[in-house]
């Protein structure tokens, strides 16, 4: 036949590609360990008291510098803080941290993951400090700590700290750079599982002026939001804030503030094209002619910069003062929130937020917010947790909490993120340059 | 007119073939001789007839008499010596020139210390040949001539010059000076009586000269085996035992004594070097003969201890007179040399009959026509130019330059891709194949592959420079590539752009490139083999016809490429399946079954000579089918079966797909010739859907645990050369068959093919020029392990790495001991261990608590992580117990195994571990008290541990590593016998000197050569 052969041809070429490509199994050279990285809370100093909110009561916590590596159920929903550091294992839920210094102050800050590097912009280092800066490792290998601190007369050499494995370290704000009233510090580990959290208590003698707790900001962006900032009055005045602000790159920033809030956005008078001096913390007066509200704020830079407000607060008959935060964009992800009843706050261009809140007596119930510029919630007493199931882009959010002893502010962002570690494979490959 | 008187003696045994001629010459000498006298040592056949019908007189001897004792006989028979007497030495093979005689005593005449004087000595049937011009003996024993092979005579060495010694047949010699030294020395009954005799006329002060203006014809019977040895002393009538014998005994009765021992070690050496060149030529009674004439002189010292006293008796001046004329070294080795090359060009070159002789020649024109013709004939000079016209060297200089081009990252040692890193000589390779142990891991007993000997072999190219080797290798590989692929299908077709052009794409086919590309030394070297497997593969059919050395050669090159591309086995199994299946269907239709036994016979034998070749090798392979599939050296992937399907294997360093190489459509167009073509591309086409199939598999092996994508570089190496045959089968003379016909399908499958070629050319080429320089293969790639790690060679260290594998990023480990991967490393990594595995991936999810201890139980000192790295590896194991961080360099960071850990680890009863410290004694170490000893190696039952001379018990630990119970404390000494692997490495090179043997060219006999070869 005249075409047999070209036939056969064909179909043996055929066949070959078609069982090939089937028989062909997926090939990937690299697989994952995907898991949350146990937080780490910090330690009750003496005369405060803290309480962590965890998402259940059989979240597994450990005291830092035990011998002991296990996890054992927290039993309760609140747990109170012992002295020293505990490290969570929340999964993916993120703990809260109310530290209060009864009738003086109080603060909140998140139990987090160890971080590779943490910014702080709050504090002061004069005669009214009475701050601390806790640094814990809890690795179970040393670590080697560089503690960089900023200041307005520019950057100081930077602090080495050597903490043994599975150990913290308290170092008072006042010996970083004695006499310095504007502060900013990096904490950067060079080895270790290292966190770090800051305490900004200040008194005039035996007056005592406030505290709150420093959350720390990731690195230095040209954009910032800071999504919550309480704007209140006393006596019939509003009180001002101060913006603290560090470029700490070689060349000025040329900064722009936006101020959103429920009156809508603006630049501030003198907020806009202004220079921050490279290297110098600099901090602004911000007097809004705002009835008192929440307000948030959108830095533009053209050089990377940190910045944080620091807003005196009068709640309850009671005057402290709150470090607002720089947040990172929200993601969806859980918050524990027992016992604390936090005033929630996002900004954005258009808002819009779908929660998810379990109460104790585990009810859920779902809350879809939306909004333009600035949108309060606040969760009720009975929650235990609060899941952002669904967050629009470029929405930023903060928690505000009041109590008798003072004001407490913490940005919503996870405390520790699930991770993604590769799982290696034998290859004598790795030996050949 | 001369005073001298001169007594003729001529020595005759079974010579009647020259006799004739002989007497001739001597009766048509222009200066008669004074006195002739014959000697006859027991002819058997008409020389005794001749002599009486020649009338010269005849002293008959037993057929054992040597000769010297013949020329003894004869002289006593001459009348009493008178002044100026001269004898003359005769053969009876041996026609002097008419003139000769005259010639000799004019060269004495005015030269008073010359007592022996001997002609220019040419070959008897070609008497153009130059056989002698004086003699000496070199200090190996080899008879010096100072002569190049078959030398012809244009009177290059023509005049008078003084000489050692000469040859005794044409010899003329002083008679009171003969009578004085005694004669010849009668314990050379035959051969090198010559050479004694004049280094003793030196010894005694006088001397010897060589006259060419005398000549003569000499046959040299004896030496060439045209009659046999029948004197005394000649063992088993062997001529070669009596000439080393006899070399051996002028050597050592002459020599002065401090010259002895280097002499003896020289005599032995050369003796040995020869047999076993003779037992590679198939000639063991040579070989026996080389060796027997050293020992017989052992066996007899009492004859050269005499010889020697003898000498001394007449010895005037020192033995070291004749240092002039013993060769140096030095013109021994030039001369070894410069036969070796000849010889070598001879094979290469394979003179054929017509250069040999060439009958043109015979009709030259006389020299006034030659004149005539000169000025006839305008003067034509070549340009230069036109050797630019010639394709070959077109093609050559245009790809020398696109490999410079394509090398310029390749200066310096080469690695990356498949290739490691080469060792830094030949001798560390060498190590590598015989040792039994090799610290690759946690250490491995594998076998090494035949391919390390064979590079390391391969450089003494490069003076043992192996990275040397290795980067010419790969630089000059396309240049190879056209070579051997010209050379396959210029036996195809005569058209010159044809076969350039083929040889060219090949040199670039998309295989090329990738095997080039991506360091892949065993495909390169089975690209520049298979050309030449093509033009055998050609005679497959008819290999009845092969005969024992071809088939062994064949077996020797098919072991070469199996050893360095194992996937050529299964190529191989399977056109050996097809060739028996054709065979049977020949057999059921022919019913001739020697025929098939024969050719089944054969067929086995190729197929099972590459295993048995590359034993113990081989045997792992077979023991593990899945190597044969994985190519040599460190894994890397290939790009499935699509990409196969346009013979292009993919992976690293490939061609992109969408530079279609027109090996395919070449294939698809053969299947439809009607030539040869058709057949080669049936293999070629079946080939490439073999590689197609072959690359949807995935693969693990050579120290990864990472499925990889097997590379069917094998097949489509082979599918390529037989595309490349095909094409130039099909286009050899297409171009009358196309103009002769109308235009059917041939012309626009021409003209696809064609242009399919010359796009893919020049597009593969531009891409060569621009992309192949980020290939994986590169020089100065640095070093994984930084110094301070490298020093640590008795530590292993886990080394992690992120690595980027396409744009998935992989994070990889492997244990090194002291140094980054090898040349041959990754052919003999053990496979993973899964407790390490385990432990490795706890360091990296965080979760590995027991890690460190998992790592010190099994010896590792360091985990090091290089550099960059990445994600939150590193906070990780600092978050985890038993790891101190050592140092964080740019390299990387290094944290230290918390722990006792080390090469040798002790557990006392209560369960605490200490590392044994080694002693000043070499692999020795001190246990301090009873307990149990952890060898932190893969377990073998090759490892002692040996105290006090006895073994100690050995058991496997629940790691799979070998522990030893020691009752006391002491020192204790590791050992890891390597008997077996010696006993592998003996067995193998025994199998391959017996097919190197069968597979050499076969020596011949001198009695076998024929009058006309010897002339």
């Amino acid at each position: 036949m005249k075409f047999k052969r070209p036939l056969v041809i064909v179909g043996i070429v055929t066949a070959t590609l078609v069982v090939s490509n089937l028989t062909q199994v997926a090939v990937t050279n690299s697989g994952f360990s995907e898991n949350y990285p146990p937080v780490v809370c910090p330690a009750t100093p003496s005369g405060e008291s803290s309480a962590v909110s965890v998402p259940s009561t059989q979240t597994g916590s450990r005291v830092l510098g035990k011998k002991t590596t296990l996890f054992k159920p927290t039993r309760t929903l609140r747990l109170m803080q012992s002295s020293a550091p505990t490290i969570l294992d929340t999964k993916n839920l993120t703990a809260p941290v109310w530290q209060i210094k009864r009738g003086v102050w109080a603060g909140a800050t998140l139990c987090s993951a160890p971080s590779i590097s943490q910014w702080f912009v709050g504090g002061a280092a004069d005669v009214t400090s009475k701050g601390k800066l806790l640094i814990i490792n809890s690795g179970l290998s040393d670590a080697i700590v560089d503690v960089e601190i900023w200041s307005e007369s520019g950057i100081r050499p930077p602090k080495v700290l050597t903490l043994k494995a599975n150990s913290s370290v308290v170092q008072n704000l006042d010996s970083l750079d004695p006499g310095s009233k504007r502060i900013a510090l990096h904490i950067a580990p060079r080895s270790g599982r290292i966190n770090a959290f800051l305490v900004d208590e200040r008194g005039r003698g035996l007056q005592s002026l406030g505290g709150d707790m420093v959350n720390a900001s990731s690195d230095p962006t040209k954009e910032i939001v800071i999504p919550a900032v309480p704007h209140m009055k006393r006596s019939g005045r509003t009180l001002g804030h101060t913006l603290r602000i560090l470029a700490p790159g070689d060349v000025d920033a040329r900064i722009s503030v936006q101020l959103n809030s429920t009156k809508g956005s603006f630049i501030p008078v003198g907020f806009d094209d202004r220079i921050v001096k490279a290297g110098i913390v600099t901090e602004i007066a911000l007097n809004p002619q705002l009835v008192p509200s929440i307000f948030a704020l959108k830095i533009s830079s053209d050089r990377p910069i940190v910045a944080s407000v620091y807003s005196p607060t009068y709640a309850q008959s009671k005057s402290d003062f709150v470090w607002s935060t720089s947040a990172t964009e929200m993601k969806p992800y859980s918050l524990a929130v027992s016992g604390l009843a936090p005033q929630l706050v996002f900004s954005g261009e258009k808002i819009s937020v779908g929660l998810s809140i379990l109460s104790t007596n585990r009810k859920e119930k779902k809350v879809t917010i939306n909004g333009e510029g600035i949108v309060t919630f606040k969760v009720p007493e009975n929650a235990r947790t609060v899941n952002f199931i669904k967050v629009s882009g470029d929405t930023y959010g903060g928690a505000l909490i009041a109590t008798q002893s003072g004001y407490g502010f913490f940005p919503l962002i996870p405390g520790s993120e699930l991770t993604r570690a590769l799982l290696p494979t034998a290859n004598i490959r790795v030996l050949n340059p | 007119m001369s005073l001298h008187r001169v007594s003729a003696i001529l020595v005759v045994h079974d010579g009647a073939t020259w006799l004739p001629e002989v007497v001739a010459s001597l009766a048509s000498q222009t200066r008669a001789i004074d006195h002739i006298v014959a000697v006859d040592t027991g002819s058997i056949d008409s020389s005794a007839k001749l002599l009486k019908g020649a009338r010269i007189p005849v002293l008959t001897m037993p057929r054992d008499t040597g000769f010297g004792a013949a020329v003894a006989s004869a002289v006593e028979k001459l009348p009493p010596a008178s002044a100026g007497e001269w004898l003359w030495i005769l053969h009876d093979d041996c026609a002097p020139d008419p003139k000769a005689l005259v010639a000799l005593l004019a060269a004495v005449e005015d030269r008073p210390n010359v007592v022996l004087a001997g002609p220019k000595l040419l070959g008897w049937h070609d008497r153009t040949h130059l056989l002698e011009i004086g003699i000496s003996i070199a200090t190996n024993g080899a008879r010096w001539t100072g002569l190049e092979e078959s030398e012809y005579d244009q009177g290059q060495h023509d005049g008078i010059a003084n000489v050692l010694a000469v040859s005794t047949a044409g010899a003329l010699i002083r008679r009171d000076v003969f009578e004085e030294l005694g004669g010849f020395d009668q314990n050379l009954e035959l051969f090198r009586d010559d050479v004694d005799f004049g280094w003793r006329v030196h010894a005694a002060g006088h001397s010897a000269i060589v006259v060419t203006d005398a000549i003569a014809y000499h046959a040299q019977a004896s030496a060439t085996e045209r009659r046999d040895v029948d004197v005394k002393g000649a063992l088993l009538k062997r001529p070669l035992l009596l000439d080393r014998q006899n070399a051996a005994y002028v050597l050592l009765a002459n020599a002065t004594w401090w010259l002895l021992p280097l002499l003896t070690v020289q005599l032995f050496g050369s003796a040995l070097i020869r047999a076993v060149g003779y037992l590679f030529a198939k000639l063991p009674g040579y070989a026996a003969d080389e060796i027997l004439a050293i020992g017989s002189l052992v066996v007899k010292p009492g004859e050269l201890l005499k010889a020697r006293k003898d000498r001394k008796a007449t010895r005037l001046v020192s033995a070291r007179v004749v240092s002039d004329f013993i060769p140096s070294r030095g013109r021994q080795l030039r001369l070894a040399f410069d036969r070796a090359f000849a010889a070598l060009r001879d094979f290469i070159l394979k003179p054929t009959e017509q250069s040999i002789l060439d009958e043109s020649l015979l009709d030259l024109p006389t020299e006034s026509e030659l004149e005539e013709e000169d000025l006839l004939t305008p003067v034509t000079t070549r340009k230069w130019s036109s050797l630019f016209r010639k394709p070959f060297v077109v093609a050559m200089i245009f790809l020398v330059v696109l490999t410079l081009i394509w090398s310029r990252n390749r200066i310096g040692a080469v690695s990356g891709g498949t290739l490691a890193p080469s060792p830094s000589g030949a001798r560390d390779l060498w190590e590598f194949y015989f040792s039994p142990w090799h610290q690759v891991g946690l250490g491995s007993k594998s076998a090494s592959p035949l391919w390390i000997p064979v590079i390391a072999l391969a450089s003494l190219i490069t003076l043992g420079n192996v990275s040397a080797l290795i980067s010419l290798f790969f630089i000059a590989a396309p240049v190879f590539l056209f070579l051997s692929s010209h050379h396959m299908v210029k036996q195809v077709s005569d058209n010159r752009f044809i076969t350039v052009s083929a040889a060219l794409l090949y040199a670039i086919s998309p295989i090329s490139i990738s095997a080039i590309n991506s360091g892949r030394i065993g495909i390169v070297v089975l690209l520049i083999i298979a050309p030449f497997l093509v033009v055998t593969a050609l005679q497959w059919r008819e290999i009845e016809s092969f005969s024992v050395r071809k088939i062994s050669a064949l077996s020797l090159l098919l072991a070469l490429t199996f050893s360095f591309a194992p996937t050529f086995f299964i190529a191989l199994l399977i056109l050996t399946g097809a060739a028996l299946v054709s065979d049977f269907l020949d057999l059921r239709r022919d019913s001739n079954q020697p025929l098939f036994n024969a050719r089944l016979f054969r067929r086995s034998v190729l197929l099972i000579s590459p295993l048995a070749l590359t034993i113990p090798w081989s045997l792992e392979i077979i023991r593990s089918p899945h190597k044969f599939f994985l190519d040599i050296g460190l894994i890397s992937a290939g790009a499935g079966p699509n990409l196969a399907f346009i013979a292009n294997p993919g992976g690293a360093g490939s061609l992109p797909w969408w530079l279609i190489s027109p090996v395919l459509i070449v294939l698809a167009i053969a299947l439809f010739s009607i030539t040869q073509a058709r057949q080669v591309a049936t293999i070629g086409g079946a080939l490439l859907c073999i590689g197609t199939f072959a690359a949807t598999f995935t693969i693990t092996g050579k120290g990864t645990s990472t499925p990889n994508y097997m590379y069917s570089g094998v097949f489509i190496a082979l599918a390529t050369v037989t595309a490349v045959y095909s094409a130039v089968l099909m286009l050899d003379k297409v171009r009358e068959r196309l103009i002769s016909t109308h235009i059917n399908y041939r012309h626009f499958s021409v003209s696809a093919l064609i242009v399919v070629s010359a796009l893919y050319a020049v597009t593969s080429t531009g891409w060569i020029a621009t992309q192949a320089d980020n290939s994986p293969l590169q020089s100065s790639q640095g070093e994984v392990l930084p110094p301070y790690l490298a020093i640590e060679t008795q530590s292993k260290t886990l080394v992690l790495r992120e690595r980027l594998v396409g744009t998935t990023p992989s994070l990889n480990y492997y244990i090194a001991r002291g140094s980054d991967v090898s040349l041959g490393d990754a052919d003999v990594a053990p496979s993973e261990v899964p407790e390490i595995a385990t432990a490795v991936t706890g360091l990296a999810d965080g979760s590995g608590i027991t890690s460190s201890k998992t790592f010190a139980s099994y010896g590792i000192t360091y985990i090091f992580l290089k550099a960059p790295t990445q994600g939150t590896l590193v906070q990780t194991i600092d978050g985890l117990g038993g790891f101190t961080r050592a140092s964080s360099t740019s390299a990387g960071i290094v944290w230290k195994v918390s722990g006792a850990t080390g090469n040798l680890i002790l557990t006392d009863a209560s369960g605490k571990t200490s590392l044994l410290q080694p002693t000043s004694v070499a692999d020795e170490y001190m246990v301090t008290t009873p307990g149990v000893v952890t060898l932190t190696e893969t377990y073998s039952g090759s490892w002692h541990l040996v105290q006090n001379g006895q073994r100690l018990t050995r058991i496997k630990s629940e790691l799979s590593l070998p522990q030893f119970s020691v009752e006391a404390a002491g020192p204790v000494l590791l050992i890891h016998d390597g008997s077996v692997r010696r006993g592998w490495v003996s067995l193998h090179v025994i199998v391959l000197l017996v097919f190197i043997l069968f597979a050499a060219p076969s020596g011949r006999r001198k009695r076998e050569i024929s009058e006309k070869e010897l002339a």
